[in-house]
């Protein structure tokens, strides 16, 4: 029973919505100082190592009581408020202290009768308490260092490297942590994988698309130490890394044409030409929140800046199209829950109302707050192309609303950036510029000031590139989300990544290049047995192709698969769109949906999202297999039959074609009696069962 | 990579397990039995395959899940509040300082049938079947954003990915009928298996497929028994990845499914009546999205897709499919923050009536007693106002509604206060509603275990019951 605890998470918690805030009674001093001196040190002492926000952050709270604040200890757990001010005979937590119920509080020894009576009079005296928690604006110092104490928030500090026993394994600084972990567990890392399995995970995981046979046959013939070393810098240097990349970026920017108006198309090939370039991640940031007031040399770089800004409209058409942006601000480039705190203060991340405004009057006071979906005021590119313009609106610093509506607005709250992220001695926006602070927002967002930024997108390229994150909820990085399987490891990347100028490529080749990566994703049975979850990162996970690979993967055959980007705006009669026989055809990231995007788990578009689901449906075999809707098959067919008439050898380049390898004896075997033991089409056939099998759409 | 070739055997383990879960292997294996691996002859299931033994006596074999994602308003729906009314405009104290204004549902109620259950203007379909609802008041769950509280309405957790109700049922009772999933999701969004067999997942179906010709079918059966070669092959050492044998597992059951899934929805030949009664005919009349007096978030366009998949849904619960989850709304649907009653008003046109002939037909055609409708949101909405005549979300309390497969009829379960703001009476939580369904279908939450990493892991959580209350 004890699993059923781990993964409780929370109990009779709001994480966001419109809870109750504590009562405003103005407590007097003398009862104050009871409080202080009888009962907080007893509550600090026997009752917060299960009841209170860090006892939650550490999934340690029980009861889904909180007793660290007058808020939580009036609205009380599971089992209803702790107690009630005036009336000890009816409060829970003075049965609990007596003993008196089903819940013996503390549990392991009754408190002394003095404390409790303590606790009685306190109550009956009506419970002065002056712990704030989460009711007011923080600025308690106590309330925001204990905020701060949660690991996500703290400094990025680079750890020293652990001891590890098995010195000949790291082949990167990364190996250590993790092998440090598998010994301690008493484990070994699983076996490397073999040359092929890995030539395929790394063109795969940096190109989404599969390596061809003769990079294949290339690479086992290559006994040079750096042979692995010359792909991976050849993958990340192909134009193909960008489109791979960009289409895990845009799940978190819920990137969905239909939603944007005004060729937002141009957003997204930015996106790719930007991984391509391995444009600075902290650049990459700059760009996307002001880019309009950055300085450009040349048109081109001005067209650039307003491009990857059209990020700000992404929710144009939404009713509030402030808190979209705060959604996507707060969950892809901060993993914080901050749209919560619209409504009212967040309940564990110390996250108020005024850090939620603080922000949002950053974008109230820029232009994108007032566009309208409409064909006035577009401006035009060098290109000629038009897009909807950014700049900054009228400068002042935002209401909060009470309860976010609209009409009941509250105390005018300064620009800023939250508290729990920055400590309480941040000059505000106003104090700083006389513009919007966009700027501001975005450099202070990809500094090394701020705790989140790196780890976040750390976290979300090993992620990208292993299918397992560090932190589990890879936008949640607060009191609520999952603690990071290894901080040391997390942190250690992170630091590099700052160090590195920001440069995604180098966060991404080191990642590629170790021995962590280079594991096979079998794993060994004690591994199996003690880590059955891989949170060690024991071995390499198995892992599903998404829809933008199937889809690359199918359509690089017959004419191929185009390597430029379609034209906008795109007229409906563009050649290169879908799966149609004949024509390259545009990469899946240019397609709608992704090309095959219902069937094999495309990108949400309407939320931000941070991981793939791997579905497994019959749907999607019958289309693989199925020659009217995929001419992949034929394609392949066409192929085989111009290179080889023989069956062995039609069997054999089936086999190359489709999974970059050579067929077994056996398979050789079985392939030519298939293609011999029917009428029609049977080699285009035989290659849709090499179409449709696991080999195919996963990876080992 | 080729060393094993030689050596490859069928993981009898992983096809039985398929097997058991009603997502297939049954075919591959008889197959692999009698060692006709390229024969061509169909693979034929003849027995139900069935789950674990039920723990108990199980008084329902399926559920429809249908789920209003967004956040309905349970006051302008079947939570009759009259107190609301009375007190418009007050403030609401909100415990301390803070304070709401309430704000009257602008929908009229009325009593229906026998049972005199309250049910509002806006959902004459519902009301039709007012004696056989049984509406829970006192709902809670733990999260008010949607993505959360969606999640947990599917899974019972907010945060961890976990398994499905839908996975759960399927894991513990498996399918009735082996020629279609145990567990189809009609339409939108359905949970995922998590740590569960990927083949406890549910299916959706290629609506579009007609039955196929002899000749395709013998086709197909030759190229998933190469398939599945292929995936032997490729599954060598990799026992433990249960989604590579779910996959061919899913091939075949997709086979299966060729004949039988294409029967199992057609519509034509349902009569008339039976249309009419779930009103698919019925045009969506409320103007279209042009005409609305005011801008608001609507699932508007959907009414005939809803009305003929809620058909489709009775028909497979009818062939013995465990499960069927539709979906409609997203996050946004009935996400009325603004514009509460005229946004309800054009769901309910999209809904009601299909729901409410759907459940209509069921009980005539005897299947009510066994199967369970379910319905309801990720959480409902404030009883104070929000926006402009809107309603913020509420997990405090709300309602969901059940009908059939053993809930009492015409009943109301659990109380909230006059002004619907707290539960004060029978708090069910989202798990309490998962395990008491659980239970109706012959599960016992404290008894479905799974084992992840060494460790038992059940559903629910540790407070989690089953409200016999609620139950006939």
């Amino acid at each position: 029973m004890a699993g059923v605890r781990t993964w409780s998470l929370i109990i009779a918690v709001y994480t966001c919505g419109s809870a109750l805030t504590s009562a405003d009674v103005k407590p007097n001093p003398a009862d104050i100082a009871f409080f202080e001196s009888k009962i907080r040190p007893v509550l600090v002492a026997n009752c917060y190592s299960c009841h209170s926000a860090e006892a939650l952050a550490n999934k340690k709270l029980k009861g889904g009581l909180l007793l660290d604040s007058r808020e939580a200890i009036l609205r009380g757990g599971d089992d209803g408020p702790a107690l009630v001010p005036g009336n000890p005979e009816k409060s829970a937590l003075l049965m609990a202290m007596r003993w008196q119920g089903d819940a013996k509080m503390p549990p392991k020894e009754q408190l002394p009768k003095t404390v409790i009576e303590d606790f009685a009079t306190w109550i009956a005296k009506g419970a002065a308490d002056p712990r704030e928690g989460n009711a007011v604006p923080v600025g308690t110092p106590i309330d925001l260092a204990a905020g701060r104490a949660h690991w996500a928030y703290k400094p990025v500090v680079a750890p020293t490297l652990p001891m590890v026993k098995d010195t000949a394994w790291p082949a990167d600084d990364l190996d250590h942590f993790v092998l440090a972990r598998i010994e301690a567990a008493g484990l070994a890392p699983a076996e490397p994988a073999s040359q092929f399995e890995l030539l395929r995970r790394v063109t795969y995981a940096l190109t989404g698309l599969p390596p061809t046979a003769e990079q294949t046959d290339a690479f086992l013939a290559d006994s040079a130490p750096d042979a692995y070393a010359k792909v991976v810098d050849r993958l990340l240097a192909s134009a193909d890394y960008g489109p791979h990349v960009a289409s895990r970026w845009l799940d978190g920017i819920r990137y969905n044409p239909r939603n944007y108006p005004y060729n937002i198309e141009l957003y997204r090939d930015w996106v790719i030409r930007a991984f391509n370039a391995d444009l600075p991640y902290d650049r990459f940031v700059a760009m996307q929140f002001a880019g309009d007031l950055l300085p450009a040399t040349n048109p081109s770089e001005h067209d650039d800046n307003l491009i990857a800004a059209q990020v700000l409209q992404l929710s144009l058409r939404e009713c509030d199209p402030v808190e979209g942006l705060m959604q996507v601000v707060g969950e892809t480039f901060l993993a914080t829950t901050l749209t919560c705190a619209k409504c009212h203060n967040h309940k564990f991340d110390l996250f108020t109302q005024h850090d939620y405004y603080g922000i949002a009057g950053i974008f109230t006071s820029s232009l994108v707050a007032r566009n309208r979906i409409d064909d006035k005021n577009l401006v035009t590119l060098s290109t000629g192309l038009k897009v909807k313009p950014l700049s900054e609106g009228k400068v002042a610093d935002t209401n909060l609303l009470i309860r976010g509506e609209k009409d009941q607005p509250g105390p005018v709250v300064p620009r800023r950036f939250p508290f729990v992220l920055t400590g309480d001695q941040q000059v505000p926006i106003s104090g700083q510029t006389k513009q919007s602070g966009r700027l501001e927002l975005a450099r202070w967002i990809a500094s090394s000031e701020n705790p989140l930024a790196a780890r976040v997108m750390t976290n979300r390229v090993w992620q990208w590139l292993t299918d397992l994150p560090i932190v589990g909820t890879p936008s949640d990085f607060g009191t609520t989300g999952e603690a990071p399987v290894d901080q040391a490891l997390l942190d250690h990347l992170a630091s590099r990544f700052v160090a590195r100028n920001w440069s995604l490529k180098a966060l991404t080749r080191a990642i590629v290049l170790s021995s962590t990566f280079r594991q096979s994703s079998r794993p060994r049975p004690a591994a199996l047995e003690r880590d059955s979850r891989n949170k060690l990162f024991s071995r390499m996970e198995v892992r599903r192709l998404t829809c933008e690979e199937i889809f690359d993967s199918l359509h690089r055959y017959g004419a191929g698969l185009r390597q430029d980007f379609p034209p906008q705006p795109v007229a409906r009669d563009t050649p290169g769109f879908g799966g149609k026989k004949g024509g390259a055809v545009y990469r899946a990231i240019f397609q709608p949906n992704a090309g095959l995007g219902d069937l094999f788990d495309g990108r949400n578009g309407d939320t931000p999202t941070d991981n793939r689901q791997a579905s497994v449906q019959p749907r999607q075999i019958s289309y693989l297999i199925d020659s009217k809707r995929n001419a992949m098959a034929s394609d392949v067919a066409a192929l085989v039959i111009a290179k080889a008439k023989d069956p062995d050898g039609q069997i054999r380049q089936a086999y190359r074609l489709c999974y970059g390898r050579d067929p077994s004896p056996e398979e050789i075997i079985r392939g030519v009696k298939f293609i011999a033991s029917a009428k029609g089409s049977q080699l285009a056939m035989f290659c849709a069962t090499l179409i449709g099998a696991n080999e195919f759409i996963y990876l080992r | 990579m080729t060393d094993n070739h030689l050596h490859a055997k069928v993981s009898r383990r992983s096809l039985l397990r398929g097997a058991a879960l009603g997502l297939g292997g049954l075919g591959t294996a008889g197959l692999f039995a009698h060692g006709g691996l390229f024969a061509g002859e169909p693979a034929v299931a003849s027995a139900p395959i069935t789950g674990l033994q039920p723990h108990h006596a199980p008084k329902a074999k399926s559920l429809i899940w249908l789920m209003w994602g967004g956040g309905p308003s349970q006051f302008d729906w079947i939570t009759y509040k009259p107190e609301l009314t009375k007190n418009a405009g007050k403030s609401l104290d909100l415990g301390g300082g803070k304070t709401g204004k309430i704000i009257a549902p602008e929908v009229s109620f009325k009593q229906h049938g026998e049972s005199g259950l309250w049910v509002s203007e806006l959902f004459p379909g519902f009301a039709s079947v007012a004696d056989e609802l049984c509406v829970i008041e006192s709902m809670k769950c733990d999260n008010a954003g949607h993505p959360g509280a969606f999640k947990q309405m599917l899974t019972g957790y907010d945060g961890k990915p976990m398994p499905s109700l839908a996975s759960w049922i399927v894991y513990g009772r498996g399918a009735a009928n082996p020629n279609l999933p145990a567990s189809v999701n009609l339409m939108g969004g359905s949970g995922s298996s998590g740590f569960l067999p990927a083949s406890t997942q549910g299916v959706s179906l290629d609506l579009q497929a007609k039955p196929p010709s002899d000749g395709s079918l013998s086709t197909t059966r030759r190229m998933l028994d190469a398939i599945g070669e292929h995936n032997q092959m490729f599954g060598v050492n990799y026992d433990f990845a249960d989604v590579l044998s779910a996959r061919t597992a899913a091939g075949e059951l997709g086979y299966r499914m060729i004949t039988a899934a294409p029967e199992a929805i057609d519509l034509s030949k349902e009569s008339q009546a039976t249309r009419d009664l779930y009103g698919i005919d019925e045009p969506e009349n409320f103007g279209g999205k042009s005409s609305l007096e005011v801008p608001v978030l609507n699932i508007g366009g959907h009414k005939k897709e809803y009305a003929e998949r809620c058909l489709m849904a009775r028909r497979l619960v009818e062939r013995g499919v465990r499960v069927v989850t539709m979906e409609l709304g997203g996050r946004r649907g009935w996400d009325h923050h603004n514009h509460v009653k005229a946004g309800m008003t054009i769901n309910a046109k999209v809904v009601d009536r299909a729901i409410g002939g759907l459940i209509a037909d069921l009980k005539q055609r005897g299947l009510l007693q066994t199967t369970i409708v379910a319905i309801g949101g990720e959480f409902g909405r404030t009883p104070f106002l929000q926006g402009t005549l809107g309603r913020d979300h509420y997990p405090r309390a709300y309602t969901w509604v059940v009908a059939g497969g053993g809930f009492k009829r015409g009943f109301v379960y659990g109380q909230s206060d006059e002004l619907g703001k707290e539960v004060v009476g029978d708090k069910v939580h989202v798990t309490d509603l998962h395990a008491t369904l659980m239970w109706q279908l012959g599960l016992d939450h404290k008894r479905l275990a799974y084992k992840v990493g060494g460790t038992d892991v059940l559903p629910g959580e540790r407070f989690t019951q089953v409200h016999h209350g609620m139950l006939a």
